[in-house]
C-alpha cells in the first residue's frame, strides 16, 4: 500500500503541469461557486493574488478536475491583525462523464477564475415535439 | 462545558449543511465534491462562534467580507484585503475620523446568468467593512493599489506617531 502511494506521489511530481507547486498539502482550498445549465457547467473560483500564468488546470482520465494556483502576493512583515493566510491554492472536483473535458475554457481576471465546460452533445436534453 | 456544547452544536450544523449539499449534488448527477478540508470547516466554525459574540472578534473587527490583514511598518500601516472578482471601479475606500472603510458591491456573475446553482461558497451583494486605525495618520498621503483581486491601502503614519530613536550619550 505504502509503495503504491509513493509511486503515485512521484508520478504527480514528475507530471510537467505540476512543476512549481508540488506540495498540495500546504495549500488552501479556495471558495467556489458551481452553476449548471442544460448545455454547460460553470465554476467560479476565488484566487486572490494569482497571476494569469500561475494557474494549472488539469482533468485526468478519471474525470478529476484539479485546480492548482500559486499566489504571487507577498505582504509586508509584522502583521498586527491577520484574518486570512496567504499561500497556494489547491482543489479537486469530480466531473461527470457528461462533459466535454477537452473543451474546457478558462478565464482569470482580478483574482477570479472562471471555468466553463460544455456538455457532450449526446448528454444534452432532447426536446420532443408533441404531434397532434 | 458551555464551550463543549457550543462546539457540538456547530459541528452538527456543519454536518447537516454538508449533508444537504451532497444529496443535492448526487441528484443532479453532475458534480461531486471530492475533498472537504477539515481545517477549512473548523475555521468556518471559529468564525461562526466569533460572530455569536456581537459579530466581532477580540479586536472589534468582524469576519465579514472582505477579510483583511493589517501590517505595521515603521513608516506606515498597510491594510490588505482580498477582493477576488471585483473591479477597481466597484470598490470605494473612505477615511473619516481615523476609521478606514472599504465598501462596494459584489455583482452576480454575468456568465452564470440563468444557470442553476449547485454550490455557493462565495458571497454576493453589498459589503462594507470598517477598521479603526490606532495611530495618527497623514490623511493626505493615503494611497491604494488593486492587483489580481488584492487591495492594498497604505496609511502613512503622522510624524508624531512614528517610532523615534533617542540616542543617549554614555558618560
Amino acid at each position: 500500500m505504502s509503495t503504491e502511494l509513493e509511486k503515485r506521489e512521484k508520478k504527480a511530481v514528475n507530471h510537467s503541469a505540476a512543476e512549481q507547486i508540488d506540495q498540495p498539502g500546504l495549500s488552501f482550498s479556495p471558495d467556489v461557486d458551481i452553476y449548471a445549465s442544460e448545455d454547460k457547467l460553470f465554476l467560479a473560483v476565488d484566487l486572490p493574488g494569482v497571476k494569469k500564468g500561475d494557474v494549472v488546470i488539469n482533468i485526468d482520465e478519471n474525470n478529476a478536475l484539479t485546480i492548482k494556483a500559486k499566489s504571487s502576493f507577498t505582504g509586508p512583515e509584522n502583521a498586527i491583525l491577520r484574518q486570512y493566510n496567504t499561500g497556494d491554492y489547491y482543489r479537486v472536483f469530480q466531473i461527470s462523464d457528461d462533459y466535454e473535458k477537452e473543451q474546457l475554457s478558462a478565464k482569470l481576471e482580478n483574482g477570479l477564475l472562471e471555468l466553463t465546460i460544455p456538455k457532450r452533445e449526446e448528454a444534452k436534453p432532447k426536446r420532443i415535439e408533441i404531434k397532434a | 462545558m458551555v464551550w463543549h456544547v457550543v462546539c457540538r452544536f456547530f459541528l452538527y450544523k456543519q454536518y447537516k449543511k454538508n449533508n444537504i449539499k451532497h444529496s443535492n449534488l448526487n441528484k443532479g448527477g453532475t458534480v461531486m465534491l471530492w475533498n472537504i478540508d477539515p481545517w477549512r470547516e473548523l475555521e468556518r466554525m471559529r468564525r461562526d462562534i466569533d460572530s455569536l459574540f456581537s459579530g466581532t472578534n477580540a479586536a472589534g473587527i468582524t469576519y465579514s467580507f472582505p477579510l483583511i490583514n493589517v501590517y505595521d511598518g515603521r513608516e506606515e500601516l498597510t491594510v490588505v484585503a482580498e477582493l477576488p472578482g471585483l473591479a477597481k471601479e466597484s470598490v470605494t475606500i473612505t477615511f473619516v475620523d481615523n476609521t478606514l472603510t472599504i465598501a462596494g458591491k459584489k455583482q452576480p456573475l454575468e456568465a452564470a446568468k440563468n444557470m442553476a446553482v449547485i454550490r455557493q461558497e462565495r458571497s454576493e451583494g453589498d459589503f462594507s467593512k470598517s477598521l479603526r486605525i490606532p495611530v495618527k495618520v497623514n490623511q493626505e498621503k493615503i494611497s491604494a493599489a488593486f492587483k489580481d483581486g488584492i487591495l492594498t491601502v497604505a496609511l502613512p503614519k503622522a510624524e508624531e506617531a512614528k517610532p523615534k530613536t533617542i540616542s543617549i550619550a554614555v558618560k
